[in-house]
Order: C-alpha cells, then structure tokens, then sequence
C-alpha cells in the first residue's frame, strides 16, 4: 500500500509542476500559486480558478469555482471521519489532506487501520510532492513555457490509473472500462473539453442498468456503514 | 490584489468544506 501510496504521490509532484508553471502562466504569481497548493491542496479545485482567471474572469469566480468543485471533498470528509477516527483538534489537520487521492486509498481496504495507513500516507505523500511539484513548476515556469507540449498535462489522468486498479476485478469490471475509454477517446474531437470524461461515466451507469445483471453491489450507504462500523479489534 | 483576496477567499472555502464533511457526519451517523 505504502508503495502505490508513494506511485500517487509521485504522479501528482509529477502534474504539481504542470500546475505551477500553469498557473504562472494564467497570471497568479508565485505566492498565490503556492497558495493555491499549500492551502487550498485539492488539485482539480486548484485548475478551476487558475482557468477562470487566464481566461479573463473576475478573480471572485475564480474562488466560487474552486469552493464549488471543492464540494466533492465535503463529501469524502463525510465518509472518511469515522473509519479514520477524526476526533479532536486532529480533525482541523486531517481535513487539509482529504483529497481525491488519499480518500480512494482508504477505501476497500481490508480493515480501519490499513484505511487510515492509506489515508495518511497517501494524504502527506502527495502534499509533500504536488507542492514540492508546485514550487519546481513556479521556478522553472520559462524553461516550461508550454508544459503540455513535454505531455505533464497527462500526468494527471496517469495518477488516476493506481487508484482506479483496485476497483478492476474480474473480465466486466475490464470490459467496462475499456469500453469507457474508449468512448471518452472517440468523443474528444467533437464534444467540449470536460464532456468525453462526463460521457464516459455515462457508460458505466448505462452498465449497471443492463439487465441480467446480479442484484445491487454493496456500494451505496450499505458499504459506508460497514466501512464506519469499527471492527472489533478497533473499538477501544 | 483583487486576485490575492480570490485566492484567499477560494482557499478558505475549499478548507471549510473539508472541515464542514467532518463535522456533518456527526448529524447523519447517529453516535458518531
């Protein structure tokens, strides 16, 4: 776990120097873009004002966009609280390091402890990395005038993969996902930037409604009642 | 300036989302 904990972290350092020479390069200087990663540290959250604002938009867009995408993590907070056992003034610590990526590492995972190693790890990996990633992008910002043409941009999508893997059991998980792919793939020249991700999701919705499908998979409030649940050995 | 005060502003709600997560479990989990 430790290691595609470290995987993670390494891919999002590796698209936090996108981000920086990114968000130079839409007008933030390097204090508000360290900002931006240091304190705000919610990637997608980060590109959303930084977007707003190269693109001419009032800098109070640019924030309502960020707290707007920044809800999704409102959401993981809800589900990672108890299984971490946040309580106390580490909550105030904690909350900074619920991200995509550390609350995917805490889920399924065999037992509250390995949920809160993959939390951790994950969460401080990538803070450590993406702002480290963050600074090198600021600095280097000339040398990377363009990071999209050295292909940093797919840093991004490449972090996703370790956190997608574990959800790939059995041939239709596979076949779902190619197919989602795919789709994503061949919509891209046709649709807005933003939409082939959109669709592909729709895909996989229109997966689960196939029928002669098994009955619900233990995914929905079930699972995150379990996941609350502490199991025996952790009720102290 | 307008833009630091963005950033900041942006900063802080996306924190306080976080925070708000945490603390909205103890009204759904009944215990919690």
């Amino acid at each position: 776990m430790v290691r595609d904990a470290a995987g993670v972290s390494i891919a999002a350092g590796a698209y936090g120097i996108s981000f920086g020479a990114i968000a130079l390069a839409g007008g933030f200087d390097v204090a508000q873009t360290m900002a931006l990663s240091l304190l705000m540290f919610t990637g997608g959250s980060q590109l959303g004002p930084v977007g707003v604002v190269a693109g001419g938009g009032a800098p109070m867009a640019g924030a309502a966009t960020a707290v707007l995408l920044g809800l999704r993590n409102a959401l993981d907070g809800l589900r990672r609280t108890e299984l971490l056992a946040l309580r106390g003034g580490r909550r105030f610590a904690s909350a900074q390091l619920i991200i995509d990526e550390s609350t995917t590492m805490s889920i399924g995972r065999g037992s509250p402890r390995a949920a809160r190693l993959g939390f951790y790890t994950t969460g401080l990996g990538v803070f450590v990395l993406w702002n480290l990633g963050t600074l090198i992008g600021v600095v280097g910002a000339a040398w990377l005038a363009d990071p999209r043409a050295r292909g940093l941009d797919g840093a991004a999508p490449a972090a996703s993969l370790p956190l997608l893997a574990p959800r790939l059991r059995g041939r239709e998980a596979w076949a779902i996902a190619l197919v989602a792919a795919l789709v994503a793939v061949l919509t891209v020249p046709f649709v807005p930037i933003g939409f082939p991700v959109l669709i592909a999701a729709g895909v996989g919705i229109a997966a689960g409604f196939l029928p002669g499908r098994p009955g619900p998979q233990p995914t929905g409030v079930a699972e995150i009642v379990a996941e609350i649940e502490p199991a025996p050995e952790d009720r102290r | 300036m307008m833009l630091g005060i963005g950033v900041l502003v942006g900063c802080l709600g996306c924190y306080l989302l976080k925070l708000a997560g945490i603390a909205l479990v103890r009204l759904i989990v009944p215990g919690a």
